[in-house]
């Protein structure tokens, strides 16, 4: 089965379009389906707001799951991050920290692929504190 | 050859017992599945996240791969915990 | 001989059945993965998409102790589509640190065969010398073995331990001295003995170094003369992985070293009525280097995509023997191209640039050059599930 160079070319062009493509396709969905969480959730109340103790323990959870993926300074660039579609979220960025604790909540119990659900890993306690860690990364970035 | 391989019938044996006896240290025996599932998979390959497969199909996985890559029982046990979405 | 391998197969055995007994789970569990690749070389000549195969593995969870495992592969070779069974094989798990496997099994001899020589986990569209077909040690071994992992401290360790039909001696005139590793039968009552031993010296796993040893005391057919020359096998191999965060980038290095020592024989010269005999030092060897980079922590999606690659390898094969390294493209063996006598030692460069575009499916375009081989570019699209 032999081809002339042009027509190889072609097809080798193709394939990696055609791939990109479909990577690309997949980001974007999964990016649609960000956020999806039911409404009034951004008003539910964090019952640890403001306890120093609870970022504490927040932080040791955050150090021992979070951090594979989102890095242990939450840039998403934890030693697993690489075969995931989508970077992890940077929780030092404006998209979670612009987020309220409710929110936030809700997305650490259900999580949406590639972010796992933590409904039965975490207890609620342990995710209301994991929330108050998450806002000390606040603009963290440099 | 007949001497080589009671010994070495023997050698495992032993070991197996000795092997039941040892254990990791605190640090590492209180890893997470999370932390588990990071370290080992990417040894050899990106690490799949836990929609890439059903909750059936992890327990499958977990073993396959504790045999390929010689991952540890408790390892094992805890990283395909994580992947279904289990404590 | 026989009395003891039947007695540990009867001990292992009896241990296992009693852990099934234990065991109160029962549900059956499949799950039918495998994988496919399409390859397309180019060289100053020609431009080919040669090569196609397809794989379906088949894992079956019969229970929390029994496990089965089986591979069929169907592949484009010359002219025609091949289909063969790659694996097949039974796992009892023992205990927690013991599993006991019987049948046709990828032995852990080294660790580039049967993990990072696999489909995705190769970064590469080829193999390198020495360790793609024709190379040294089996792909497959029939037979069965224990193996395992435990943790020590902040280390761990796994193991594998094995007894096969080993490997067939070949004393026809163009391959006197080489094996055929993957025989389906055995030849003569021996067996083969090997191994591998894998260590983690490191808590987070990084970095696993490994050594492997095979011995086969007889290699030919009982009845022949060349009976009893035995062959010995050794390996060792490392893999480490590292995040570097100045560069945001993940870096992969790994390595192999693989040895042959085959015993001396006078093997048979055809048509000769001299009574001329060919002998040489059967020894071999063959290993690769190889480094990734990958920008992991890039905040482009398609940057982090791209991993760029560098393997070399070469392969020592015996001075005077028949043979030598085998082109895996041209399936032929590579020469001199003055005195037409096959080269004893080859080494082959590659580089490769690389795209994920999932953690299990990636584009891999390579460039090769190889001693004695023209210099080639490959497009490869491969596909694991």
């Amino acid at each position: 089965m032999f081809l002339i160079k042009k027509q190889f070319q072609f097809l080798a062009f193709f394939i990696l379009i055609s791939g990109a493509a479909i990577a690309q396709k997949e980001t974007a969905e999964a990016h649609k389906a960000r956020w999806k969480e039911p409404a009034g959730i951004e008003n539910v109340k964090n019952p640890f707001a403001g306890v120093a103790a609870a970022s504490d323990s927040g932080k040791i959870t955050y150090m021992k799951i979070c951090s594979v993926c989102h890095g242990t300074s939450g840039k998403g660039d934890g030693v697993a991050a690489a075969g995931l579609t989508i970077k992890p979220a940077d929780h030092t960025g404006s998209l979670v920290q612009g987020a309220t604790d409710g929110q936030l909540f809700w997305e650490i119990t259900n999580g949406h692929a590639p972010m796992p659900t933590y409904k039965s890993i975490l207890t609620d306690k342990q995710r209301w504190q994991l929330i108050c860690f998450i806002r000390t990364l606040k603009g963290k970035s440099k | 050859m007949k001497k080589v391989i009671i010994l070495i019938a023997i050698i495992i044996s032993g070991s197996a017992m000795l092997l039941s006896s040892c254990a990791p240290v605190q640090k590492i025996a209180e890893k997470t599945g999370a932390q588990l599932w990071g370290e080992n998979c990417n040894r050899c390959h990106s690490a799949p996240s836990q929609d890439q497969y059903s909750k059936d199909h992890w327990i499958i996985i977990g073993t396959h791969m504790q045999l390929k890559a010689g991952i540890t029982h408790d390892e094992e046990t805890k990283i395909v915990a994580f992947l279904r979405g289990e404590q | 001989m026989k009395k003891t391998l039947l007695l540990i197969f009867l001990l292992t055995s009896i241990c296992s059945l009693r852990m099934l007994a234990q065991d109160e789970s029962g549900a059956t569990k499949l799950l039918v993965g495998g994988h496919t690749q399409i390859t397309a070389v180019m060289d100053t000549g020609r431009a080919n998409i040669g090569s196609a195969n397809f794989s379906a593995i088949f894992l079956y969870q019969l229970s929390d102790k029994l496990f089965v495992e089986s591979e069929i592969e169907i592949e484009s070779t010359g002219d025609a589509a091949e289909f063969g069974l790659e694996h097949a094989n039974v796992v009892w798990m023992v205990c927690r640190n013991v599993a006991f496997h019987a049948g046709r099994f990828v032995p852990h001899f080294g660790m580039y065969r049967g993990r990072l020589g696999e489909g995705f986990m190769n970064r590469f569209p080829t193999h390198p010398v020495g360790s793609g077909d024709g190379g040294i040690g089996a792909m497959v071994e029939t037979g069965f073995g224990l193996q395992g992992g435990f943790a020590a401290g902040y280390s761990k360790f796994n193991y594998d331990l094995w007894l096969s039909d080993g490997p067939h001696l070949d004393v026809s005139a163009e391959n006197a001295g080489q094996f055929d590793y993957e025989a389906f039968n055995d030849n003569n009552k021996n067996k083969a003995l090997g191994g591998r031993i894998g260590f983690l010296p490191f808590s987070n796993s990084c970095l696993e170094l490994g050594f492997s040893y095979e011995n086969a005391a007889k290699t030919e057919d009982q009845y022949s003369l060349a009976k009893s020359v035995g062959v010995r096998m050794l390996a060792i191999d490392a893999n480490f992985y590292h995040k570097i965060d100045f560069l945001k980038s993940t870096l992969r290095i790994n390595g192999e070293y693989k040895q042959q020592d085959v015993d001396k024989y006078d093997y048979p010269v055809p048509d000769d009525t001299t009574g001329a005999t060919l002998s040489f030092n059967n020894s071999s060897n063959a290993y690769y280097a190889m480094a990734s980079i990958r920008p992991t922590g890039s905040e482009n999606a398609i940057v982090r995509n791209f991993e760029l690659a560098f393997r070399y390898s070469q392969y020592t094969t015996p001075i005077g023997a028949p043979w030598g390294a085998h082109d895996q493209i041209a399936d032929a063996i590579i020469v001199d191209p003055v005195t037409n006598i096959p080269l004893s030692k080859v080494s082959q460069t590659t580089i490769a640039l690389d795209y994920w575009l999932k953690w299990n499916c990636l584009i891999k375009l390579a460039y090769q050059t190889e001693t004695n081989v023209s210099n080639k570019v490959f497009l490869q699209l491969y596909y694991g599930f």
